[in-house]
């Protein structure tokens, strides 16, 4: 799945390296160029600087500079160098205007902005429906930003990481409700509800089920305010069964959740328990190792704190 | 004029393999004989007479978890490298870099020591009030293997069943490096393997970022120079990220200062007169404040960047200049 965000831009997308595509003018590439095995490289195009040129002019030459048939990866940073958070209308609608230029394309991740050029809470996102219906050979789908969508369609995705502060209940459900039949990863970082996010067990519900994306085999349900009751509905829910890693990191995970957790379902067949930043006690920690021998349970970043203290690792 | 020849030395996983093929093709020079690690390890490698000899690390130029190693690679390095001088000396070929000082330069304390003995302005050491603000790097290496800066790290501790390892991650880790017991953790981790510290330094600042200058010095004469960020993430700086442009440091400086770091950086490497290409990391304040910060004997890491007007460098990478230079005297 995409790499963890926290406050920088994607260094690696799609197992790729990024290739940091920000500049207007062909000189300003430096020696070196763009690389040759454009194949190699995930592509972030756009402003990424505040006195920079705008993402328009960067992605121009970007078209006009880049074997575009051969890119690969592609994440979409600023489209206005001074107002980072904004004009996701007109990036979207000039990457669809182009989109027959990238039959390559596996990837594609919009929103790929630092925290210092726009806090995640202040990027105003589009509904990527039309996005995903002008790639439709898409595998792997990521957006940054609250977010306000229809239920998505497609065929071949079987990657979506949705990373927010605070993701709207709305389109948790949007998300519960999207025909997404290859689907065998989904993170979603449900924020909290001081950023419009605070999306339920019962918002969840049919992704719970396992029923709505059957070949489904990650699922992360991350940077959750009530990590203890989703953990709770997690330890008795259907999808579990069929998932290789969960995915409960980020969040206010205490030993009540992690409790629950191993009160629940079986979880040994699990390749993969991710639990970083947590607030687990080294007793909890020790009884989930003993419980899960054969499964690689992440830890990191174990914090102190009453349960009334706790916090999650993006909000802002 | 003769054709250049050259060889180089590297591992048979060695981007720079590719990177100094590239450089050849730059330069307009014949491409070069790769010679394996392991064959001058087993005493099989060979060199021609007058053939220059380029040589790459031995391992270590990709980042791994976890972090550390430097010690044990340091030393297999130091006992590689003086195998490959004889087996170089023996040949009557001409090395691009001279073992010793190249070793000396992979040992952090003592090529501090060294420059410090010759009079070049170096940091101190941390006082214990620096704790929250001293740079920690590896002692044994010259690269940037990994910094910590102040509370600025990729480095995180990754808890294991069998205890604590440090790991570094693919962005900065302010998050969990923040926490000064951390901190102090990983750098407990790290120390059996030898770490460096200095006392942290107010850097010149252009825009949003703290900025340390680094040169490409070739045969002794600045040819390269560009600002790294060090107290922040950048994906790939030289490949389109945010390289600041020479003009805005001249400017921030003004054109005594800069001449006068230009200087600097080429003292520092007229220490070293054996070694062919070296990168020179300066850091600086906004004042009239500057040190040397580190010296890298495989040259500067400048990707994509092209040389100053009216040097063996001008319009051309790093690695490109050195063969320029080489071939101009061949």
């Amino acid at each position: 799945m995409i790499q963890d965000f926290r406050r920088d831009a994607l260094a690696t997308f799609h197992g790729l390296p990024v290739f940091v595509f920000d500049v207007a003018e062909a000189g300003d590439l430096g020696a070196g160029g763009v690389p040759d095995d454009v194949e190699n490289w995930a592509f972030r195009v756009g402003s990424s600087d505040y006195e920079g040129p705008d993402g328009e002019e960067v992605w121009k030459l970007f078209l006009d500079f880049v074997d575009t048939t051969r890119v690969r990866a592609l994440s979409l940073g600023a489209w206005y160098s001074d107002e980072a958070g904004l004009g996701w209308d007109h990036y979207q609608a000039a990457l669809i205007a182009a989109a027959d230029r990238f039959p390559a394309l596996e990837a594609l991740f919009v929103g790929d902005l630092p925290s210092e050029m726009s806090e995640v809470a202040y990027i105003e996102q589009e509904d990527p429906g039309p996005l995903l219906n002008a790639f439709p050979q898409l595998v792997e789908f990521g957006i940054r930003g609250p977010l306000v969508m229809q239920p998505l369609a497609h065929d071949r995705l079987r990657e979506l990481t949705l990373q927010s502060g605070g993701l709207p209940p709305a389109t948790v459900r949007a998300v519960a409700a999207s025909q997404l039949p290859a689907l065998t990863g989904l993170d979603l970082y449900l924020g909290t509800e001081r950023y419009e996010g605070g999306a339920t067990v019962e918002d969840l519900a049919p992704i719970l089920s396992g029923a709505v994306f059957p070949d489904l085999r990650h699922l992360g349900l991350r940077n959750a305010e009530d990590t203890d009751n989703l953990a709770a509905a997690v330890a008795h829910a259907p999808v579990v069964a069929q998932l290789e890693s969960l995915d409960l990191s980020l969040g206010m995970l205490g030993d009540e959740g992690a409790a629950a957790l191993l009160a629940g379902q079986p979880l040994a067949h699990l390749r993969t328990l991710t639990l970083r930043h947590h607030f687990l006690s080294d007793e909890m920690i020790s009884r989930l190792w003993e419980a899960l021998p054969e499964t690689e349970v992440d830890v990191d970043e174990q914090y102190s704190a009453r349960p009334a203290d706790r916090y999650i690792a993006v909000t802002e | 004029m003769r054709t250049l020849s050259w060889a180089v030395v590297a591992a048979d996983e060695d981007p720079a393999r590719d990177r100094w093929g590239g450089a050849a093709r730059e330069a307009g020079v014949p491409e070069a004989r790769f010679v394996p690690w392991r064959s001058v390890l087993a005493d099989e490698a060979e060199f021609g007479s007058g053939e220059y000899v380029v040589c790459e690390r031995l391992a270590g130029w990709a980042p791994v978890n976890p972090v550390g190693g430097q010690a044990a690679r340091s030393e297999e390095f130091a006992a590689a490298r003086q195998q490959l001088a004889l087996a170089v000396a023996k040949a009557g070929a001409l090395p691009v870099a001279a073992a010793g000082p190249v070793l000396l330069m992979l040992d952090r304390v003592e090529r501090d020591a060294y420059l410090r003995e010759k009079g070049l302005p170096i940091l101190d050491g941390p006082q214990p009030e620096d704790r929250l603000s001293r740079i920690v790097r590896p002692r044994y290496s010259a690269s940037d293997d990994w910094i910590i800066d102040g509370w600025h790290s990729r480095l995180f501790l990754h808890r294991t069943r069998g205890g604590y390892q440090v790991w570094q991650s693919p962005a900065e880790t302010t998050t969990t490096t923040t926490d000064n017991r951390q901190l102090g953790r990983i750098v407990e981790l790290l120390e059996p393997d030898g770490v460096y510290a200095v006392s942290g330094f107010h850097r010149c600042h252009l825009i949003n970022d703290f900025y340390d200058i680094r040169f490409g010095v070739v045969d002794g004469t600045v040819t390269h120079a560009a600002g790294v960020v060090r107290e922040r993430f950048v994906a790939k700086p030289w490949y389109g990220g945010r390289r600041r442009e020479l003009a805005d440091f001249v400017e921030r400086f003004g054109a005594e200062r800069w001449q006068r770091l230009v200087e600097l950086a080429e003292r520092t490497a007229a220490l070293f007169p054996d070694i062919r290409s070296l990168g020179v990391d300066l850091i600086v304040d906004n004042g009239d404040t500057e040190y040397v910060f580190d010296v890298d004997p495989f040259g500067a890491d400048l990707p994509g960047l092209v040389g100053l007007p009216d040097t063996v460098g001008a319009g051309l990478s790093v690695r490109a200049a050195v063969l320029r230079a080489l071939s101009s005297e061949s």
